[in-house]
């Protein structure tokens, strides 16, 4: 007869989720450290790949910079943290996206540097 | 050696999904396209891919949708119309004889105002990214 295995169905290790204590990580210093690392690769190549004029400046290559503390972000229904990659120079939005009819004038300098250390989506809905 | 089909061109593509999609555009062509009309005097929408990679199954296409128009409200109505429609994917369209599948699409920024050299002119800018299934 064959023997039946000891407290079979009974002392089954069961995975129970901690949603809360997850979504607590997601908010942390530890996850906004690395965020801003990585932000702060992003910055680097964005200002290695931007445009430099020729006069005194300041010119936008040198003024990239990461806001670590930038509160934090909904993605679908929750919360994340974000860190922000910014350029203050005037023409950084023109730069980025272009003023005038030229297709050429867009650079896209930030979404082309941000696409190396991700696959461009932004994983979230209603994202900004 | 295995060659695969190209991918479409994700512009073409999107250009078609919103020409036969949206309202304005019936019976306009000229108020659509990648590169602007010389004068903006109504809506004009322009579609422009700013990068992308790929993969054997996949295209994943960073792509700006832009909207022109000399009142603010109309270009916003525009970019909103436009926003509402891309998010309702899955979309399949035809480019050139060849059905293209959207099989998802996500937003990285609303429309929202972007400077213009010329202030009779309001540009919205929407950013999204377009997975574009190889077929």
């Amino acid at each position: 007869m064959a023997q039946k295995p000891p407290n079979m169905g009974r002392n089954r290790a069961v995975f129970v989720p901690d949603h809360k204590s997850f979504a607590g990580l997601l908010v942390s210093d530890q996850i906004r450290d690395v965020t801003a690392e990585v932000a702060g690769d992003i910055a680097k190549l964005a200002a290695a790949t931007s445009a430099r004029g020729e006069g005194d400046g300041p010119h936008m290559a040198d003024q990239w910079d990461v806001v670590e503390n930038a509160g934090v972000r909904k993605v679908g229904r929750n919360v994340r943290v974000r860190v922000d990659v910014i350029n203050p120079n005037i023409a950084a939005a023109a730069q980025e996206f272009g003023s005038g009819p030229r297709r050429g004038q867009r650079r896209r300098t930030l979404a082309k540097a941000a696409s190396r250390f991700g696959d461009f989506h932004d994983h979230g809905e209603g994202a900004s | 050696m295995n060659i695969l089909n190209p991918l479409p061109s994700v512009e073409r593509a999107v250009l078609a999904l919103l020409e036969a999609t949206y309202a304005p555009l019936d019976g306009h062509p000229e108020r659509i396209g990648g590169e602007l009309p010389g004068a903006l005097g109504d809506l004009y929408i322009r579609i422009d891919k700013a990068g992308g990679s790929s993969t054997r199954l996949e295209g994943d296409f960073l792509v700006d949708i832009e909207t022109f128009h000399p009142d603010y409200n109309e270009a916003e109505n525009a970019g909103l119309a436009l926003e509402a429609i891309l998010l309702g994917y899955p979309h399949v369209v035809e480019v050139g004889g060849q059905k293209v599948v959207f099989d998802l699409v996500q937003q990285n920024q609303g429309p929202s105002e972007i400077p213009w050299n010329d202030d009779s002119v309001h540009r919205l800018l929407a950013s999204y990214v377009i997975t574009v299934r190889r077929r």
